[in-house]
């Protein structure tokens, strides 16, 4: 099946991030939100980050424009692109939500078509249930900035058929110019998983007074050439997500894998979020650069001593 | 005897019908956003109402099945029958070092065109999607592959090595390989007739200023050297490429602004050369217009012409004397500031435009003064034609 048209439920950082990575590789949208602030908000952002690629010349403004023109954003299901081929569902990650999201668009779109959750956590068998196209649903997660990351996770759930998951493929390949990896549904899949036990691993060499936020950072930026230490990404992705998935992946893993650290609960309690709230285990200046240690800075270095 | 000429973009086919007894343009036209709902095709029949039509075109097999359509359609009147086409000729852009010349294409020549993707990733591939859909569209019909590159072939190792570790060459071909090779040969044969010479008495130097721009030293009507080198980048100034620059600065900006692989390469193809230095327009005509309220359009101006004549002044010096410079493509054709400019203060080396000609070509006129060694002419390329007349060569013999 050749997907030319994709509909994107939701405009909020996920569905705004695919948007623009699916516009710019030419495909045609439909993002459907029914907050209509958000989803103006999402066009504007989209257009600032295509800006932001123009000021750092991976793009020119007529694509940009050409780019926008393939975007049609409207704020209720009914009005959905019926001929899409594909539909993302990058809602919030709850179960029920997402199955019921599922079943509406079960029975409004056309029975070839195939929907995927980008969803890091949530079971694409159990969403499929909630369907009469179990074979048609599949996961598709891509890391942000989706522009950029090369990697498309492509989930089977358990009913995912072999056909959904090598039209997935192709389309990520070909029409996305991605590598894609093939993942049997886990929570957490590769990504969320390694850097979620990283960053709590992280939290224990810290507190276990090993070693300091910074150098557990510098260390493994310099030893494994990652342009971000786990401290600091978890910033970038900010606390209160890590600490959803920390939870749910202890829920869901078990014991096993580590228990979720309190220090992060307890910085999002707090409101240190990370980057976008400018706190987090770092502090960041108007730019987004990092002017210092956060709250956690009672972890004195050793030479203060 | 009517071939069919095409020139298969990633989301564009361009076309040409050429009667060949005679040389005759039938019809020329474009299909434009192929993988749309709104695609368009558009054709223009010389001395007819201008053709445009909007359809859904998925895919290039279907813009060419539209294609074919409209040319056997009744109302258009091109050709009654598709035999009337008697063969194809296709442009492709990088032949690599297996092709001096055209080829008939068999699937080996595919397997080769297909070989050569890494070194022409946005033109190889589309170019040979047109062969292949070609081939099944009309299996009896001989397809011919005019390659850019071909002209190029009889250069010296001296002008297409790179001073890099040889092993570069021996692992990936990086080497100079030049493009534009049609509308060089083309103009350079053009430029030989209007001086009632052979090619092989002649030292040549042609530039094709348009999107893309290069110059090409031809001696005896061989080239030795050519600006383009493993990609359309090196070279001179274009609208939106930089053409030569210090090496240095890729990874130095790369460093400082944090750039990955695909934003530098864009920042060099897309965002440099008129582009680039004027702020306003990749376009040649638009500084021109500028250039008296825009300082930055009159500088991209200068710097276009001031690298351009470095580089007409060192062929000048690699074939030891020129008898002719030819002028083509849009901006080589239209712009005769360009041209004045780029030739100005040339005249000790035999090298002198009449200003007054030159503002007023017509296309047999010598646009020189006339009192030393260098002709100077203005010549229309004709890229499809020669792939025409290619393949006509090939199919039926001279």
């Amino acid at each position: 099946m050749d997907i030319t048209d994709v509909a994107i439920i939701g405009a909020s950082t996920r569905g705004r991030g695919l948007a623009e990575a699916l516009s710019l590789a030419g495909f045609n949208l439909t993002i459907v939100e029914i907050d209509k602030d958000t989803l103006e908000r999402g066009f504007e952002l989209i257009e600032e980050e295509m800006d932001a690629l123009i000021a750092k010349w991976g793009l020119t403004e007529s694509e940009k424009k050409a780019a926008l023109a393939r975007i049609n954003g409207v704020t209720h299901l009914d009005e959905i692109n019926r001929q899409a081929q594909l539909v993302f569902v990058t809602v919030q990650e709850n179960i029920d939500l997402n199955k019921d999201i599922f079943s509406n668009l079960d029975k409004i779109m056309n029975p070839d078509c195939l929907f995927v959750s980008h969803t890091a956590i949530l079971s694409i068998t159990e969403i499929a249930d909630s369907t009469n196209r179990p074979d048609k649903i599949a996961g598709l997660v891509f890391l942000p900035p989706v522009t950029q990351v090369k990697l498309a996770e492509v989930v089977c759930g358990l009913h995912t058929s072999k056909e959904t998951f090598l039209t997935l493929r192709e389309f990520v390949q070909v029409g996305m110019s991605k590598t894609p990896i093939q993942i049997t549904e886990f929570p957490g899949n590769i990504t969320i998983r390694m850097l979620v036990s990283m960053i709590n691993e992280a939290l224990c060499i810290a507190m276990e007074g090993t070693a300091t936020i910074d150098d557990i950072d510098t260390a493994m930026k310099l030893g494994y050439k990652m342009n971000r230490g786990p401290f600091e990404l978890g910033d970038k992705i900010g606390l209160d997500l890590v600490s959803v998935w920390m939870d749910y992946l202890f829920k869901d893993l078990g014991i096993g894998s580590g228990a979720p650290h309190r220090l992060v609960s307890k910085l999002v309690r707090a409101g240190h979020l990370g980057l976008k709230t400018r706190k987090g285990f770092y502090v960041y200046d108007e730019q987004g650069k990092i002017s210092g240690l956060g709250a956690l800075n009672q972890l004195k270095r050793m030479e203060s001593f | 005897m009517k071939i069919l000429v095409l020139n298969s973009g990633s989301s564009s086919i361009k076309f040409q019908l050429l009667n060949m007894n005679g040389e005759v343009l039938l019809v020329k036209g474009m299909v434009s956003k192929i993988g749309t709902r709104s695609a368009t095709l558009s054709m223009d029949i010389p001395g007819k109402e201008k053709v445009k039509e909007v359809s859904e075109i998925l895919d290039h097999q279907s813009a060419l099945e539209n294609i074919v359509k409209a040319l056997l359609s009744e109302k258009l009147a091109i050709i009654q029958d598709e035999s009337e086409i008697i063969a194809v000729g296709h442009r492709v852009v990088h032949g690599g070092e297996s092709y001096s010349a055209s080829v008939a294409i068999d699937d080996s020549v595919i397997k080769e065109i297909r070989q050569l993707f890494e070194l022409a990733p946005l033109h190889n591939p589309p170019n040979l999607k047109g062969i292949e859909v070609c081939r099944r569209l009309f299996p009896s019909k001989p397809q011919v592959a005019v390659f850019d590159t071909a002209f190029h072939q009889t250069m010296p190792a001296k002008a297409y090595i790179y001073p890099l570790p040889y092993v570069l060459y021996r692992r990936y071909k990086i080497r100079r390989y030049g493009f534009h090779g049609t509308s060089h040969a083309y103009v350079a044969r053009q430029c030989a007739k209007k001086m009632n010479k052979d090619m092989k008495d002649l030292n040549i130097i042609t530039v094709h200023l348009g999107n893309g721009c290069s110059i090409t030293a031809i001696e005896k009507g061989q080239v030795v050297d050519t600006s383009m080198g493993l990609t359309p980048l090196e070279g001179l100034v274009m609208g939106t490429r930089s053409g030569d620059i210090d090496p240095s600065i890729i990874t130095f900006v790369m460093a400082q602004e944090e750039l990955g692989l695909h934003e530098a390469n864009a920042m060099l193809n897309k965002h440099s050369g008129l582009l680039g230095i004027s702020g306003v327009s990749n376009d040649m005509k638009d500084l021109m217009d500028a250039s008296e309220t825009t300082e930055r359009a009159q500088l991209a101006i200068d710097v276009f012409c001031y690298r351009l004549k470095k580089y007409i002044a060192a062929y000048a010096g690699v074939l030891a004397g020129v008898d002719a410079i030819v002028f083509t493509g849009g901006i080589g054709e239209n712009a005769s500031k360009v041209r004045e400019l780029s030739c100005e203060g040339l005249a000790f080396m035999g090298i002198e435009m009449d200003v007054e000609k030159n503002a007023r070509p017509s296309d047999n006129e010598d646009l020189s003064t006339g009192k030393l060694k260098t002709r100077i002419f203005r010549i229309p390329t004709n890229e499809e034609l020669v792939i025409a007349q290619e393949t006509k060569r090939i199919v039926v013999g001279e």
